[in-house]
């Protein structure tokens, strides 16, 4: 069963909204470029976990879902979708869901201002009803979107940095991964009138629900296959990225001197070798234990909303995140 | 007073930007005379002049990290990463100091110059004149309210 049918939530009304925010913006040609291209880009796939989330969060509230959540829901996708065309530029990636990357097709400059436009553009939509009393609705673009930027500036200070302590490594995972989709469940509760203390808790259970799926996706770049992950297998470590099963794998004062003499100028031999001896290592086992201490920190949250019908979609996320690798 | 101001701004964005980033403002006082002409017409408190300074520097500097993307830059990935840092920060500090008014009336200007830039036309967004506009829509509505009072009592 898919996570959206599992949350008995109709994809389709947020796949709607979703192309809505460019096929109803005016100032958008039909059959553009841009349209094409962000069309594109948000039909490509995805499982839509930051939609679900928002729409998750109202369930939580004393309205529920209605016309700002699901607005809220496709300014999430948006928001990171744009993020995934300015990280393919970052990391010079040529292939996204296995297909080309958008600055492939339209060149760096262009592309870096189609994601601007999806960012533009959720500023554009939920600013117009925004007032004092919901400014809340610009969490996602501003406090989320700050953080994520801040999680790269801390990838690209420690790239190839091998004495990355475990904290660093989970501070970066925090901004990069885990505050948006904590925002996201935030403001959907927001959206549906929840109070502050239960939006408090589930912005804490997105924290560690997001450092569980950062912590699996460094794990599914060593198990599995490039054909799977729609991107060449082990590039993490290719790009300089010392993510957690590196770090394990370092503790091991034999595995770590063939892991050190990865740089940005390393042979291909070297790489396969330090990727073939942290997947023989301990180091994944150690790196799944510690997402799986993570999910069961926001059972513990989960647990705390009891009260609340909509704390078992909670626990269908945690059993989704807990089953991803599998 | 302008190169007062000019700098006192510089320094409170300094602050409020991440360390992390890192990111320098290169701002000349000569890059300030407009706007501060343009806010010279309304009669706005020097706290209100700084935050408006604020927002049309971080808005310049943001616009131009990302004209400098390209795929032979030897800065790229800064630049990226620069321009989106400050266009979210642009946000936050608009809305810390209670400006969110201007950001909605700029919001649909500062997209459509995203597609035009995507579109291939490089021609820069007039922000001055946009904060000008805005202050002027502003000024209107306050001398509306005052009048309407003035006529109740």
């Amino acid at each position: 069963m898919k996570l959206h049918e599992a949350l008995n939530i109709d994809i389709s009304t947020v796949n709607l909204e979703i192309e809505r925010l460019v096929t109803r913006d005016k100032d958008v040609p039909g059959g553009s470029p841009l349209a094409k291209g962000v069309l594109e880009l948000i039909g490509s796939g995805g499982k839509r976990l930051r939609p679900l989330m928002v729409i998750v969060g109202s369930r939580f509230g004393r309205k529920g879902q209605g016309r700002r959540t699901l607005q809220l829901a496709a300014a999430a996708e948006f928001i990171h979708a744009a993020s995934l065309v300015h990280d393919d530029i970052i990391d010079d990636a040529k292939l996204r869901r296995g297909s080309p990357a958008l600055h492939t097709q339209t060149g760096v400059l262009s592309a870096v201002h189609i994601g601007n436009y999806m960012s533009a553009r959720v500023i554009e939509l939920l600013g117009k009803h925004a007032g004092d009393k919901n400014q809340y609705v610009h969490d996602l673009s501003a406090i989320a979107t700050a953080q994520l930027c801040i999680g790269e500036y801390q990838q690209m200070e420690h790239a190839y940095d091998y004495d990355l302590t475990l904290e660093q490594y989970l501070e970066k995972s925090l901004n990069k991964t885990a505050l948006l989709m904590a925002t996201c469940l935030r403001v959907g509760a927001l959206s549906a009138e929840c109070t502050e203390e239960t939006a408090a808790a589930l912005y804490a259970f997105g924290e560690a629900l997001g450092i569980a799926f950062q912590i699996q996706d460094d794990l599914l770049d060593f198990t599995q296959s490039s054909e799977t992950l729609g991107k060449p297998a082990g590039s993490d470590l290719r790009h300089g990225q010392v993510t957690l099963p590196v770090l394990y794998a370092l503790q091991d004062p034999e595995l770590a001197a063939r892991i050190r003499c990865v740089g940005p100028e390393s042979p291909e031999a070297d790489i396969e070798d330090a990727l073939a001896a942290i997947s023989g290592s301990g180091a994944l086992a150690r790196t799944e234990e510690l997402s799986r201490r993570y999910l069961e920190q926001a059972a513990v949250i989960a647990k705390q909303l009891s009260s609340y019908p909509a704390h078992a979609d909670l626990e269908t996320l945690i059993a989704f995140f807990a089953g991803r690798d599998r | 007073m302008n190169r007062q101001l000019i700098g006192d701004t510089l320094r409170l964005l300094q602050a409020e930007l991440s360390p992390i980033a890192g990111i320098k403002l290169p701002f000349s006082p000569a890059e300030g005379e407009g706007l501060l002409s343009v806010m010279e017409g309304y009669n706005l408190e020097y706290s209100r002049k700084l935050h408006f300074m604020g927002i049309y520097i971080i808005l310049v500097q943001a616009a131009r990290r990302h004209m400098e993307c390209s795929a032979d830059h030897p800065d790229l990935i800064r630049n990226v990463l620069d321009g989106d840092y400050l266009y979210s920060f642009y946000l936050q500090f608009a809305i810390k100091h209670r400006e969110l008014d201007a950001v909605v009336f700029l919001a649909p200007f500062i997209k459509q110059q995203q597609i035009r830039i995507a579109n291939g036309d490089y021609a820069e967004l007039d922000l001055i004149t946009l904060i000008g506009q805005f202050l002027n829509a502003e000024f209107k509505k306050k001398r509306r309210s005052e009048k309407a009072i003035e006529q109740v009592g």
